[in-house]
C-alpha cells in the first residue's frame, strides 16, 4: 500500500557522525562562560514504537513488532539578529539522514518579507509541515502517504514570504522556487531525468481569533512541478484548523485537510515520447482527512481520525482508514506514551485490516514533544 | 509556462508590498508581554503610547500559546516589553514571526536583583527550574521602581523628545505607590503571621516585602502535576504543622488544593498574581491589596 522511496538520497553515516562530534564539542565548557549562552538549542527526541496488525499481504503480519522507530537530533538557533538555522538529522529503520537545514531571515528584509532557504518540509496543508513525532495519530494520512511518500513533502528550495494586510486576521503568504526532488515521488516518475525539475510551490494561510480561548486557522498551498519533459504534475489543496485551549489542562483541536494530485498516467521513462507524440493523458485523484484531538487533565488526550484516498497513478485504487487514538504524558511533555488502534481497507478489496500501534516518545533539550 | 509563474511571482510580491508596516508613527506603539507590564507602561506613556499587551492577567505566563494573532500585535509595535529571567520564552518566536524589523525588546527584569538563581546545573530533574532565578519579581513592590526604571529608560530612548514627560509620569506614579506602600508597611506585623503553601512558586518576592511565609508548594517540582505520594506527604505535612492556607492561581486546577483543604480543614484560596487577573485588581495596588486580605481574612480564625 505504501511505496517507499528508496531512491531517496541518504547521507553518509560519516556525515551525522561529525554532527554529533560537533555538538558534543559545543557541548564543553568554553573559558568559563555557560555553553548554553552561546550554543544553540540542541535536542534529541526518540520515538520507540511497538505495533501489531493483521494485514494478511505483510510478512510481519499478527506479530507484536517492536522498533526503534526513529531517534531526531535537532540544532537550533540565532546566527545574528537576523537570520536563525535550524538543522534536523535523524536515524530510523531506513538509515540515517539529514530531514531539514535550512536558514531563515526573520528580520531586517522591506516590507516584512521573511526568507528561507534550505532542504525542509514544505508548507502543503496542516501535517506535512510537522516532523513525524509532532503528528497525533502516529501515522501519516493516507492521502500523504500516496501523494508525497513516506517522508512527506520535502524539498531544497528557497522561499519568500510576506504577511500582507487583512485587518484583525493574520495571514501570510509564501511562494517557494523548488529544486524538484518532489517529483521523484511517486517511484514511476524516478527513472528519469527531465532537463528541467524544477517547481514552485505557494500557500496562503490566515488566522481567525473566535474568542479568547478559540482560534480558526484556514490555508490553501499549491505545488508544480515537471516531472519529465512536455509534462507536469500539479498538487493543490486546502485546509482547516479549529483549536480550543483555555488553559494547560484542556483543550481540543480539530483539522480538516483536502488534497488533490494532478499528475501524467503513465510512466515517467515515457512520459516525453507520450507528450511528444501529445498523448499524455492526466490523472486527477483526491484525498481528505480529518480528525479531532481533546486534551484532558492536562496529561491526557483522545480523537479519532479519518482518512480516504485514491492513488495517484491509478484509476481504481482506493483505500480508507479510520481510528481512534489516545496519549498520556506521564510526568510532562518530555515523555509521551500514544495509541492509536485503526481499521484500514483497499475499498477494492473484500475485507481489510486492523492495526494497533503503541508509541513512546522522549525528548530532551528544548524542542519539545509537542503533547501540549 | 515560466512567463506565467513569473507573472504570478511579480503579483504576489505586489500584495507583500501593500503590507509594508508603518513603523514611525508619531504614538509610540508598546506591546507588553503581560498585563502587569502594561499596566506600569500604562502608568508612565500615558496619552503619549498605545499599550497593548499579550497575555492577560488570569493566564499562565509559563504556556501561552504562540499565535499568529500575538504575531500580529507586534507587527506594528515599537516596543516589546518582557518579563525576562525566562517566563515568557514564548516571546522569542512572536518576536520572529512578528516581521517587524523595528521592534525594541526590553527585558523588563534588567534592574532586578533575581532570588533563588540556582548554583548548580538547573535541568530537568527539578523540573521547569528557571536559570536565572525566580521571575515572579513583580509582586514585591519594592521591585516596581525598578521595573519602572527599564521602561521609562526605553521609553525616553525611542521617544526622546518625550524623555522629560516620561520621567515626570513615572514619578508621578512611583509617589502614588510609595503612599500605597506606607498601608501596606501597616499590614505587615499580621503578614508575618500568614503561612500558606502554593500551587506555585510564585511569591518569594512578595513574602521578602511582606514577611508571608510560604511552605511549601503543591507541586512538588516546578511545573509538573504533583505526584499521589507527594499529595499524600503534603496532607500530612499540613495537619501536623497546622498550615491554614493553601493557595492557587486562576489558571491552576482547583481540584487539588480544593481536595487538599477538604482532608485536611485548611481552606483553599485563590491569588492571582497578575493585574486583572481576579475580579477588583485592575490595578497594581488592587492587585497587591487583593493578595494580602485574602490571605489574611483566610488566616483568621485558624
Amino acid at each position: 500500500m505504501v511505496w517507499c522511496d528508496r531512491s531517496r538520497v541518504r547521507t553518509s553515516p560519516r556525515i551525522l557522525w561529525l554532527l554529533l562530534a560537533a555538538t558534543f564539542c559545543a557541548l564543553a565548557p568554553q573559558g568559563g562562560m555557560a555553553q548554553t549562552t552561546l550554543n544553540p538549542d540542541i535536542s534529541l527526541i526518540g520515538d520507540v514504537r511497538s505495533f501489531w496488525h493483521d494485514d494478511s499481504t505483510r510478512a510481519d503480519g499478527k506479530a507484536l513488532n517492536l522498533e526503534l522507530h526513529e531517534v531526531e537530533i535537532a540544532v537550533q538557533g540565532y546566527l545574528n539578529p537576523y537570520a536563525r538555522a535550524d538543522v534536523f538529522a535523524s536515524w530510523g529503520n531506513e538509515g540515517s539522514e539529514v530531514e531539514e537545514a535550512y536558514i531563515t531571515v526573520t528580520r531586517g528584509l522591506p516590507w516584512g518579507l521573511a526568507l528561507r532557504a534550505g532542504q525542509y518540509r514544505l508548507e502543503v496543508g496542516k501535517i506535512n509541515a510537522l516532523h513525524p513525532h509532532a503528528c497525533p495519530f502516529i501515522v501519516l494520512p493516507l492521502a500523504h502517504e500516496q501523494f508525497f511518500g513516506e517522508e512527506g513533502l520535502r524539498d531544497v528550495a528557497v522561499e519568500i514570504s510576506a504577511a500582507p494586510p487583512t485587518g484583525s486576521v493574520a495571514s501570510t503568504i509564501a511562494v517557494d522556487l523548488l529544486k524538484g526532488s518532489f517529483l521523484d515521488f511517486p517511484a514511476s516518475a524516478a527513472n528519469s531525468e527531465p532537463p528541467n525539475k524544477r517547481g514552485f510551490s505557494a500557500r496562503w494561510n490566515s488566522f481567525v481569533t473566535l474568542g479568547t480561548f478559540t482560534s480558526l486557522n484556514l490555508g490553501a498551498s499549491a505545488v508544480t512541478g515537471v516531472p519529465a519533459e512536455g509534462t507536469h504534475r500539479w498538487i493543490g489543496g486546502a485546509d482547516l484548523k479549529l483549536r480550543w485551549k483555555p488553559d494547560r489542562y484542556r483543550g481540543f483541536t480539530t483539522v480538516a485537510e483536502w488534497l488533490v494530485n494532478r499528475q501524467p498516467a503513465v510512466l515517467a521513462t515515457t512520459a516525453g515520447t507520450a507528450a511528444a507524440a501529445g498523448t499524455t493523458e492526466y490523472l486527477v485523484r483526491h484525498g481528505f482527512f480529518g480528525y479531532f484531538d481533546y486534551q484532558f487533565r492536562q496529561r491526557f488526550e483522545v480523537g479519532g481520525m479519518g482518512d480516504w484516498t485514491q492513488a495517484p497513478a491509478d484509476r481504481e485504487t482506493k483505500f480508507w482508514r479510520l481510528g481512534a487514538f489516545g496519549g498520556f504524558a506521564p510526568v510532562e511533555e518530555t515523555s509521551l506514551l500514544r495509541l492509536l488502534v485503526a481499521y484500514e481497507r483497499n475499498a477494492a478489496a473484500t475485507t481489510g485490516f486492523w492495526s494497533a500501534t503503541l508509541q513512546l516518545i522522549f525528548s530532551l533539550g528544548p524542542h519539545k514533544a509537542h503533547a501540549f | 509556462m515560466r512567463v506565467r509563474h513569473i507573472g504570478i511571482i511579480g503579483a504576489v510580491l505586489a500584495v507583500m508590498g501593500v503590507g509594508a508596516s508603518s513603523v514611525g508613527a508619531a504614538k509610540l506603539f508598546v506591546v507588553a508581554s503581560t498585563a502587569d507590564l502594561a499596566y506600569f507602561a500604562r502608568q508612565i506613556g500615558g496619552d503619549l503610547v498605545t499599550v497593548d499587551a499579550i497575555a492577560g492577567g488570569n493566564r499562565d505566563l509559563h504556556y501561552i500559546e504562540v499565535l499568529p494573532s500575538y504575531m500580529l500585535k507586534l507587527r506594528k509595535a515599537d516596543i516589546y516589553l518582557t518579563v525576562g529571567l525566562e517566563l515568557d520564552q514564548w516571546s522569542a518566536p512572536l518576536v520572529d514571526g512578528s516581521r517587524n524589523s523595528h521592534l525594541h525588546v526590553i527585558d523588563c527584569s534588567q534592574h532586578i536583583v533575581s532570588l533563588e538563581v540556582p548554583n548548580f546545573k538547573a535541568d530537568a530533574r527539578y523540573g521547569d527550574l528557571h536559570r536565572f532565578g525566580n521571575p515572579h519579581y513583580w509582586v514585591d513592590p519594592d521591585n516596581v521602581p525598578a521595573i519602572c526604571q527599564a521602561i521609562t529608560e526605553a521609553f525616553a530612548t525611542f521617544d526622546a523628545e518625550h524623555a522629560a514627560a516620561y520621567e515626570a509620569a513615572r514619578d508621578v506614579y512611583l509617589a502614588r505607590l510609595e503612599a500605597k506602600k506606607k498601608e501596606w508597611e501597616a499590614l505587615k506585623p499580621e503578614m508575618a503571621k500568614v503561612r500558606f503553601i502554593s500551587y506555585h512558586n510564585t511569591w518569594p518576592y512578595f513574602d521578602r516585602y511582606f514577611g508571608s511565609q510560604t511552605v511549601g508548594f503543591v507541586e512538588e517540582f516546578a511545573g509538573v502535576a504533583p505526584s499521589p505520594s507527594h499529595l499524600v506527604r503534603l496532607i500530612e505535612r499540613i495537619k501536623t504543622e497546622k498550615i491554614p492556607i493553601v493557595a492557587y492561581e486562576p489558571f491552576h486546577d482547583r481540584r487539588i488544593p480544593e481536595m487538599l483543604a477538604q482532608k485536611t480543614g485548611c481552606r483553599a484560596v485563590e491569588l492571582g498574581s497578575s493585574v486583572g487577573g481576579e475580579p477588583g485588581t485592575d490595578t497594581y495596588e488592587g492587585l497587591i491589596d487583593h493578595v494580602v486580605h485574602t490571605l489574611l481574612d483566610a488566616n483568621k480564625g485558624l
